[in-house]
């Protein structure tokens, strides 16, 4: 098996081009761990994106897809390509820790069924990243495993919760990575850190085996550098799952297939009074920029009222602070010191809302969805930003978004991805720009329940216009 | 409009002590604001959900669908 290459070049490769090459027999998988190992190795000291890096373990995977490939034997689209999985994602006999202190020890008896159906699709799983304590939160601060950094500028943040598989996939650190996403936290360190992620329908991905924040919200998605990296990855690990009861018997489509489609005839929703007020102003120019692209290929935008729209950052806070608070309930008690100090907090208020206060807003993400599935007879997607600022830096708890005024982290950062947490529907976050500074922006497409394949192709028509998904940091 | 709900540490103290949960002394400061950001909302979101117009919607609850076969063994 012939490599061409530096490690260096090899690392750079897109998911994509990577399975191509191995396919073709021009790269092989153990050049490609290796390749991966040594950025590791070289730029992980300062990113702190990984909790656990499985050296001995991808090299021998690794010479074993080597062995196949050259045999013949592809184990499936992503034979051979070196990915990351949030450390809240359990692996068979491998430490497992949510970025806890409570779960340092955790060994799972099973694979997580999306770890298990990348492996089954041939990925070489290279390490657990580090994210955001237990996912209940958006910064990726972690007190126990470091806080993890954005590699576009190493004092600002990755946001989160998955920051650690963000910030990997745009350092190529790795060639995707798993995360996972409640209120946002697959997107919001897609957008931060300039790649892909998408927060899948609920029900479309299984969450068995995946330590939960809040039930009702949780979803696993790929977060790659490309959309066509995202729609593999993605395509390997969606469908249903016997083992989740959560999980939706809805077929599965190809969603490298309508890739190529352009956007001809799509008709494009925003939300007035919502998706572009209350934006720093690179926000709102890239993210306006992008729809200005996708109507010169053919889109149609058009004003959609959504007039539920207001309360869902305060419906957001309620379920998603009540549902980890009864998952935590007993380790709460027993064992508060070992939570880190913002985790523990939010925990703790989580036990003194009243029922009433989760009932209505559970009440009202019904209500929210209505009204979008209503809206979805008028227009195919939805486009907004992913979050109404860029990066900030590390360990900042407040942001300033407009007219000086600081705001509480938490609420500020959930102010368009809960939309689609709260919904339960699809949302792909694509890079559509930068600040002033070189910090990436991101946009958010939201789409019909289980119509990923019409995200992907809206990201696949954008990124044929742009380079941003091609732009990396320079560490 | 918002009503702003001034949660004290007293209360704090009190909604702990209702949910059984040990509170460390001095975490009632630290709780009691944004606590009563949070419920202030949440009492805003209350006032909404209960206007006439609402009152046939449903919750939103984490559907099921369960392997039959499981569930009779």
């Amino acid at each position: 098996m012939t490599t061409t290459g530096t490690n260096e070049n090899l690392a750079r490769l897109s998911l994509a081009e990577a399975a191509r090459l191995i396919e073709e027999k021009q790269v092989s998988p153990v050049d490609l761990v290796e390749a991966s190992l040594e950025r590791i190795a070289a730029v992980d000291e300062r990113l702190n994106s990984y909790i656990t890096v499985y050296e001995d373990g991808a090299r021998q995977v690794a010479k074993a897809c080597e062995t196949m490939i050259v045999a013949g034997h592809k184990l499936g689209p992503l034979h051979g390509i070196p990915v990351g999985l949030k450390d809240n994602i359990g692996l068979e006999g491998l430490r497992t820790t949510a970025g806890s202190k409570v779960l340092a020890d955790w060994v799972p008896e099973e694979d997580a069924t999306v770890a298990a159906r990348l492996k089954g699709a041939g990925a070489i799983v290279i390490g657990k990243t580090n994210m955001h304590e237990f996912a209940w939160g958006g910064t990726s601060a972690n007190p126990h495993y470091g806080f993890v950094r954005n590699p576009w500028n190493t004092d600002r943040f990755p946001a989160g919760s998955s920051g650690g598989s963000g910030a990997a996939v745009a350092a190529r650190l790795c060639f995707g990575a798993l995360g996972t996403d409640t209120g946002g936290s697959i997107r919001l360190p897609s957008a931060i850190n300039g790649i892909v992620g998408i927060r899948p329908t609920i029900g479309r991905v299984s969450n068995h085996g995946v330590v939960p924040l809040a039930w009702s919200m949780d979803t696993v998605g790929p977060m790659a550098r490309t959309v066509e990296d995202c729609a593999i990855m993605f395509g390997a690990i969606a469908g249903h799952d016997p083992k989740d009861a959560g999980s939706a018997a809805v077929p599965v489509a190809d969603y490298t297939a309508d890739l190529g489609r352009g956007v001809e005839g799509i008709r494009i929703g925003i939300v007035p009074g919502y998706f572009f007020d209350h934006l720093q102003p690179p926000v709102h120019d890239a993210v306006r920029g992008a729809l200005g692209v996708l109507e010169k290929l053919g889109a149609s935008v058009v004003d959609v009222e959504i007039g539920h729209i207001h309360g869902n950052i305060s419906a957001q806070l309620t379920v998603e602070s009540c549902e980890p608070s009864t998952y935590h309930q007993r380790w709460l008690r027993e064992r508060p010191e070992d939570y880190g100090d913002d985790v523990r907090l939010l925990l703790e208020i989580g036990e003194m809302h009243l029922a009433t206060h989760y009932i209505q807003a559970q009440r009202y993400r019904s209500l929210l969805r209505r009204e979008f599935m209503e809206a979805f007879k008028d227009v195919d997607v939805f486009i907004c930003p992913t979050l109404p600022f860029t990066a900030t830096r590390v360990g900042e708890m407040s942001v300033m978004i407009e007219n000086g005024v600081e705001e509480d982290m938490l609420a500020a950062i959930m102010q368009f991805t809960g939309v689609p947490s709260l919904t339960g529907l699809p949302s792909l976050a694509v890079p559509c720009g930068y600040d002033d500074e070189g910090l990436p922006v991101g946009m958010q497409i939201i789409g019909r329940p289980f119509d990923e394949a019409t995200l992907f192709r809206v990201g696949a028509a954008f990124q044929g216009t742009s380079e941003y998904h091609v732009q990396a940091p320079a560490l | 409009m918002n009503e702003r709900i001034e949660v004290s540490e007293a209360s704090v103290r009190t909604l702990a002590d209702l949910a059984s949960l040990p509170l460390e002394e001095g975490r009632e400061a630290l709780l009691a604001p944004q606590l009563g950001d949070w419920l202030t909302a949440a009492n805003e979101l209350n006032r909404k959900m209960s206007k006439p117009e609402y009152r046939t919607i449903m919750p939103a609850t984490v559907f099921t669908h369960p392997n039959v076969q499981e569930e009779n063994e």
